[in-house]
Formats: structure tokens, C-alpha cells, sequence
């Protein structure tokens, strides 16, 4: 077997070499000073193929330094194969600490979710972006979108809402809602479910995106006001886990996965991994606070 | 008073380029004057141009040189050489001129028609159509036409929806070509007494007829043309 | 009742397009006495130049003009459909009176779109989004100038296919199932849902059959009636013209040969090209 030393020896701390870490780190400026707004940036090459990721792990080498604690969950949960493989894979490439305790990390790198623990002031959480464009499903050409966005023209948008609606009684959209930034730009979210789309809204962490493969980077920095599309009479709305709990818990206020056993037999157990064992220890979490969580206590 | 309309020197040629600008002389320096809530009788041979004169007033025809002075309250304006958007405002709100033909709109009732000036004038549909169904009943047509189609009319038919449309709503000059060809006596007569009431309104009527009939019981005076010129 | 003459909705001065690179002599050298659109020197083509008119409110224009005549050239430029190569246009409403709307960001000329003018192309499928229901059609145009009520939406759209004589039950249709009229008339009930002052109408009953468009220039002409709406209609057709228009422009070869009364260009036309197009009618 020939033995791969040219990585080994060879790479820069974070594994990109510092100029692109330059160039990255500076449109993630721009993406933070124009909330919402897309930004084009090198997207270099990686080890690991288009489609896995590569846009969050540019974000997270570009700004990871050595006295940071790393946390990387996908869909949730942190010992998936891939979470564990881009976990290993920048801890070899940088030192760093690494966790799975969401209040111990200071860059949480996901796909899909956001945590159910909230975040805090000293918090960066990267999402990996398949499509960063939320008007892509309704038009096709990237020259179009721009103009769109830059004209502030979303009655497309709007429309497609309003069909889904006429379709099927309702907005259909399960993930990925399309959000308005800043009360600027609309924003894909990256696929995450309706249930955690609150939580963007007036956060205390910085919220960076990356989407390798289209190679744009965009922010959602602290305290902004991310709201959902809504119609004056077709309001947004979180998913609706009543009837249900996790039967490891008992909880049920938190975003449920549907398990099928072998036997049969169909349980629900909370989808983020860490705040699932953080119940089981009784180490009491702390939830995130938004308003739509607050009426399903009223309505407890 | 000074009269509501002074012709000066008023003269239309017709140059047809397609035909090698050949030039046709259809007025030769008409001048005359016609003082308010008159009705004047238009006579003459055919081609002998009296309806190019009242196409002339209306604008509908560009007149090569003279005046075409219409009272406006206190002043006079040159109807010959206003600009097309007072000449519009004209047309809408006092001078109504009403061809020798109807014009037909495809699928537009009669009573649409002639409903339609009161309408453009800002009065309610209903009361509108109230009103042409009078004033339709009055010239003798049957109820069962007035839903129905112009163009499937028969000439003395589509001329009663044609004087309807051009009284119902009483304008300041009238000009009406024809008003009474192909109607029977008894509604010349009608037709008779409503521009005689338009008269009794203020209207000042300019009528091109040949029916000795319609210009013995309407017209105050009468102005013969003959070649494009006045004879009297 | 002296008419104002600061009184007009829409003021173009010196409207021009040419495409390719003119030089000083391409208007020049161009032209209905030429009777060519194309520059001998430089290959551009002059599609109109020096365009001057105005437009009152309430009024209705008809542009008249064959193949190559620049009548929808205009129009695709006032609607900032296409760029223009030179000009003024002056839209007498607030807040962009006195600007040159021709020269505003595109953000602002999206805007003036949206809430001030409405457009109905030749072929539904420029106006239309086939993907959208006739009703999301509508409620693209609503959304655009502000409604964001899907129940007032529905209604308004409800009430607007009403208006053009569209059964109400299509509404949640794909205009894609319609026949050719009947997506003339979707397409007019969108342009006019934002109560537009200006209207564009480019060859609108074109292609259809005749008691089709009977029935659509009959709707127009009462829709312009109803709401006093000032249009624009382009047409080689000159009973369209007849039927729909106050005042009318003359074009060929890019340049206005004649302007007048709808009536008076029709029964006395002065230039030897209109006096041509008005003998041809069949």
C-alpha cells in the first residue's frame, strides 16, 4: 500500500491555505454586513465530494481557531457516519478541542437542524446549504434570481405560497421555509423543519451559511429579525406534535423523529441527540424562547 | 349674443397621392354664421359638399385654410386649428355630429348603444338604460330589438338607434346627417318633434337634409351648396 | 373649458432604439422616404427614432403601422421591456413627476410597473405564468402592488374574471386548459387588478378568431370606459383602431408619418402612406 503522506505533511493549520482563508473570511464580512444576502465566494476544492458538506466545512475552517471547542450534528444527531467523519476530520486538521455538548461549543457545524439547547452570545452555528437560493423552485436562471433580489421583486415567491394554498389548504413547504431577512432579502434557511425556523429570529449566536456546490456564503448575524413568509390570513405555523412524546422521555415539546422497530412497533424519540441524553441525565437544558413554543405551553 | 358658430373663408381640397396626387375641390370659401339654439337646413346635389362642411366642424376632415369659430362661454375658438385634445373634450361634452350611417360595433346591444352617452357622462347604468328604452319606445321600435344586435337591423332600424344615441344626451351643436332618411312618415315626425325639443333646450342643430318633409317643419333657414360653394 | 395643456399623464420626447452601433448619419439615412429601417453605412438598424407625443389621461392612442414600423418598440420601452437608446419619457404622477422615468434604478422602474401600468402582450404566454392558476396569475399583480390578504385576493381575482367575462370556477385553472380568448381576458383582468392609469395594449387580438375578438375589443372598450384608464393600443389593424381609439399615430419605417383623430385619419388622411393604409382595408 502506498502510503498517503502528502496531506500529513503538507497542509496548513485548518487545512485551507491562507489566502483562500482570507478570501472566505472576507465575504463572510460582507455576508454578515448585508444580512440575508447572498455572496459568492471561491468554494475550493476538498476532500470529500460536492453535496457532503463542503460549504460548512469552509465556513468552519475559515474561522476555526486553535481555543475553539467544535460540535458537528447532522439532522440532529452527532454520531451519524458523516458528522463523525467531518469530526474527525477537523480535529486532525486543526488540534481542536471537539464536543457534543451544545453548551460547551463555541462553532457548532450542522445539517438540517438546529439545536433545541439555545444558544448563547459566544456561539458561531454553521449550516451546510445544498441551495442557497430560495427563488430557485421558481425560476430557473441564476441571472433572473439576482435581478430579483436585487430589485426586491418576490411576487413569484408569494405566488407559489398562494398555489400551495389553493393546492392544498395549505403551505406546504415542510423544510426549508423561506425567510425574510432584515426585512430586505428573502433566505433558504438550508432544509431545516418549520419547527426550528423560529429560533433564527433575534438569536444571541452568529448564523453562518455555506453552500459549496453553488459557492455561496450568506449570514444572519446576532439579534436580526429573520421572519417567516406569511400571508395576512395564512399564517406560518410549527409543526404539530400533539398526541405524541418521546418515549424515552416523556417530553413533548421538542422536535420528535418517528422510529419503526422491527416488531412493528412505531415510537417517537426526540431528533436532537444531545438534548435527548442531557433529559435522560436530568441535566435540565435550557430551550430555546419563541413565541411559537410559548403557545404550546398555553395551550398544554 | 354673437352667434354660437362664424365659418370664415372656410375651403377643403382633398389631394389623393395614390392617385397621382390628383387634387378634389369639396369647399370653396364657405362663410356664414349661425346664431345659438338655431336649426339650419343643409341642401344641395350629392358631392356638392355638405358633409364634408360638417366633417370640417367636427374635425373629422382638416380643412386647408379659413375659420371654424365655436363660442367657448365669453371667447371663440378655432375649431380648424385646436389641438386634438380640446377637440376630444369638445366631442365629449358639447358637439355631437351623427353620421348618415350607423357605426356598427359587433355584439353591442342597441340599447347598449344608446345608453352609452349617459354612461361615459358618469350617470348610473340602470337609470342610462331606463332612459334609451324610453327614448327607443318613443321612436317606434319594438321592444323585442332593443336586446338585439345593430348590424342585424334593417336600415330604418339602425337609423332610430342612430338619432337615439346622437339626442340622449342634449349637447350645445348638433350636427346630423341625414336624421330622417329611410323612416317612414310617421317617425320623420317623432324625429321632428325630439330635435324640435333638443331646440327648446338650447341646442343649435346643423341637419343635412333632401326631404322637403323634414326641412319644411324643422329648419329655421337654409344654406344650398352647390360645387363646394354657398348659393343663396 | 379651455383644455390644459399641462394637463398629460405620459409626455415622450425623442425616443429612439437602435440596435447595432449608428453612427451621426443612421437616422439621417433612414426612414419612411428612404424606405428602410437599416442604416447603408453602419448596418444598424433604426427600429424608431425621434418619437414625440403625449398622452392625456383618459385618452386612448392607437399606433397604426405595418411590419418594421417600430409601433411595438415603443411600447416595450415605455413598459422598460427593452432598453432605449436615447430619449424622454415623463409620467405626470407622484412621486416621479418631473423625472425621466427612462433613467430611474431598475428597483423604481419595477415599481412604477407594479403600481402604476398594466400591459397585455399579443401572446398570453409573455403576460402569463402557465405554471401559476389564473388566479395566482392575478394574485402575482396584487401581491406586486401590496396585498398580501389571501381572502381579499381570491375576491378581488373572483371579482376581476367576472369582469372580463371569465367563468368564476376557473379560477384555481391552469391558463394552459383555456382557449386563446379566454387567456386574452385572464390577461387583462391582471393588468388592470392594480388599477392602473396607463395601459399598453400590443396587438392584443391578433391570432384570435373574429367573434373572439369582438368579444375582447368589446371588454376593452367597456373596461376603458368604466374605469377611465388612458391605453395605449398597438395594432396593424385598423378596424382595432377605429373601434378603440381617440387620437391615432401613424408609424413606418421607425418614424411617425402622421398623427391625428382617430375619425379624421381614417376618412381624411394627409400623408400618401396613410392615405395607402386606409385604402387597403378590405
Amino acid at each position: 500500500m502506498i502510503e498517503d503522506k502528502k496531506y500529513e505533511t503538507q497542509y496548513r493549520f485548518a487545512f485551507i491555505d491562507e489566502a483562500t482563508k482570507k478570501e472566505i473570511r472576507r465575504k463572510l464580512l460582507k455576508a454578515i454586513a448585508v444580512p440575508g444576502y447572498q455572496v459568492p465566494y471561491s468554494s475550493p476544492e476538498m476532500p470529500i465530494a460536492r453535496g457532503w458538506g463542503t460549504g460548512g466545512l469552509h465556513v468552519t475552517l475559515a474561522i476555526i481557531g486553535p481555543t475553539d471547542i467544535f460540535k458537528i450534528i447532522d439532522q440532529g444527531s452527532d454520531a451519524s457516519v458523516n458528522a463523525c467523519n467531518l469530526r474527525n476530520f477537523v480535529q486532525t486538521m486543526t488540534g481542536v478541542e471537539t464536543t457534543l455538548d451544545t453548551q460547551k461549543a463555541t462553532i457548532i457545524q450542522t445539517r438540517h437542524r438546529i439545536t433545541e439547547e439555545a444558544l448563547s452570545t459566544h456561539q458561531i452555528f454553521v449550516y451546510q446549504v445544498p441551495q442557497p437560493e430560495p427563488l430557485r423552485s421558481v425560476e430557473r436562471y441564476e441571472n433572473k434570481t439576482r435581478q430579483m433580489h436585487a430589485e426586491a421583486d418576490y411576487a413569484k415567491m408569494w405566488v407559489s405560497l398562494y398555489e400551495q394554498y389553493v393546492r392544498h389548504g395549505d403551505i406546504m413547504m415542510g423544510a426549508g421555509y423561506p425567510v425574510k431577512v432584515n426585512g430586505r432579502y428573502i433566505m433558504a434557511p438550508s432544509p431545516i423543519p418549520k419547527w426550528d425556523v423560529p429560533n433564527l429570529n433575534n438569536s444571541k449566536a452568529i448564523h453562518l451559511f455555506g453552500a459549496g456546490r453553488e459557492k455561496r456564503l450568506y449570514a444572519v448575524p446576532p439579534f436580526t429579525k429573520v421572519e417567516p413568509l406569511e400571508f395576512e390570513d395564512i399564517k406560518f405555523h410549527i409543526e404539530d406534535f400533539k398526541g405524541t412524546a418521546c418515549f424515552r422521555t416523556g417530553n413533548t415539546k421538542a422536535f420528535l423523529d418517528e422510529l419503526y422497530y422491527d416488531d412493528g412497533s412505531k415510537h417517537f424519540v426526540i431528533n436532537d441527540s444531545n438534548y435527548l441524553d442531557k433529559l435522560v441525565q436530568k441535566e435540565n437544558p435550557i430551550q430555546h424562547n419563541n413565541h411559537y413554543l410559548n403557545q404550546l405551553d398555553n395551550e398544554a | 349674443m354673437e352667434p354660437i358658430l362664424k365659418i370664415a373663408h372656410l375651403s377643403k381640397t382633398f389631394t389623393m397621392h395614390i392617385l397621382q396626387d390628383k387634387v378634389i375641390e369639396a369647399l370653396v370659401d364657405v362663410n356664414f354664421n349661425v346664431e345659438a339654439g338655431e336649426i339650419i337646413g343643409l341642401t344641395g346635389k350629392s358631392g356638392s359638399g355638405k358633409s364634408s362642411l360638417m366633417k370640417c366642424i367636427y374635425r373629422t376632415y382638416l380643412s386647408n385654410s379659413g375659420q371654424i369659430l365655436y363660442r367657448l362661454g365669453e371667447n371663440f375658438i378655432d375649431l380648424a386649428a385646436e389641438d386634438e385634445h380640446t377637440i376630444i373634450d369638445l366631442r365629449k361634452n358639447e358637439i355631437n355630429y351623427c353620421a348618415q350611417f350607423l357605426s356598427v360595433i359587433p355584439r353591442v346591444s342597441a340599447l347598449q348603444i344608446v345608453a352609452q352617452p349617459l354612461i361615459k357622462n358618469g350617470e348610473d347604468k340602470e337609470q342610462a338604460t331606463e332612459k334609451a328604452s324610453e327614448i327607443l319606445n318613443a321612436l317606434g321600435m319594438q321592444a323585442s330589438l332593443w336586446s338585439g344586435f345593430p348590424v342585424t337591423f334593417s336600415g330604418g332600424e339602425q337609423q332610430r338607434v342612430n338619432v337615439a344615441k346622437a339626442i340622449i344626451c342634449p349637447p350645445k351643436l348638433l350636427l346630423i346627417d341625414e336624421p330622417t332618411a329611410s323612416l317612414d312618415l310617421k317617425t320623420k315626425n317623432i324625429v321632428i318633434e325630439m330635435l324640435l325639443s333638443l331646440k327648446k333646450l338650447g341646442t343649435t342643430i346643423l341637419c343635412i337634409s333632401h326631404d322637403e318633409h323634414t326641412l319644411e317643419h324643422l329648419v329655421d333657414r337654409r344654406i344650398h351648396l352647390e360645387k363646394g360653394i354657398i348659393i343663396n | 373649458m379651455k383644455h390644459n395643456s399641462e394637463n398629460w399623464l405620459l409626455k415622450v420626447e425623442g425616443l429612439t432604439k437602435i440596435y447595432g452601433t449608428a453612427n451621426a448619419n443612421s437616422i439621417a439615412k433612414t426612414g419612411p422616404e428612404l424606405d428602410t429601417n437599416i442604416c447603408p453605412e453602419t448596418g444598424s438598424i433604426v427600429a424608431c427614432a425621434d418619437i414625440n407625443f403625449e398622452l392625456y389621461p383618459g385618452e386612448v392612442l392607437g399606433i397604426v403601422g405595418e411590419s418594421g414600423s417600430g409601433k411595438s418598440t415603443i411600447v416595450k420601452m415605455l413598459y422598460f421591456d427593452l432598453e432605449q437608446t436615447s430619449g424622454t419619457v415623463l409620467f405626470n404622477k407622484a412621486p416621479y413627476v418631473g423625472k425621466n422615468i427612462l433613467e430611474q434604478t431598475s428597483r423604481t422602474k419595477r415599481q412604477i410597473r407594479n403600481h402604476l401600468m398594466g400591459m397585455v402582450y399579443q401572446n398570453p404566454r409573455d403576460g402569463l405564468n402557465f405554471k401559476f392558476t389564473s388566479g395566482g396569475n392575478i394574485a402575482e399583480k396584487l401581491i406586486m402592488a401590496g396585498n398580501y390578504h389571501v381572502g381579499n385576493i381570491r375576491e378581488k381575482a373572483t371579482d376581476l374574471l367576472h369582469k372580463t367575462e371569465v367563468p368564476t370556477l376557473r379560477l384555481d385553472d391552469l391558463p394552459a386548459h383555456f382557449s386563446g380568448g379566454m387567456q386574452q381576458r385572464v390577461q387583462i383582468s391582471k393588468a388592470i387588478s392594480n388599477q392602473p392609469p396607463l395601459l399598453f395594449l400590443d396587438e392584443v387580438t391578433t391570432g384570435l378568431d373574429v367573434s373572439v375578438q369582438a368579444k375582447v375589443l368589446d371588454l376593452i372598450r367597456v373596461l376603458q370606459q368604466e374605469l377611465g384608464v388612458a391605453m395605449i393600443v398597438v395594432s396593424h389593424d385598423l378596424s382595432v383602431i377605429r373601434m378603440l381609439t381617440d387620437r391615432t399615430l401613424v408609424m413606418k419605417n421607425g418614424r411617425i408619418v402622421e398623427k391625428g383623430l382617430t375619425d379624421q385619419i381614417l376618412q381624411d388622411p394627409q400623408h400618401p402612406y396613410t392615405q395607402l393604409l386606409v385604402s387597403s382595408i378590405l
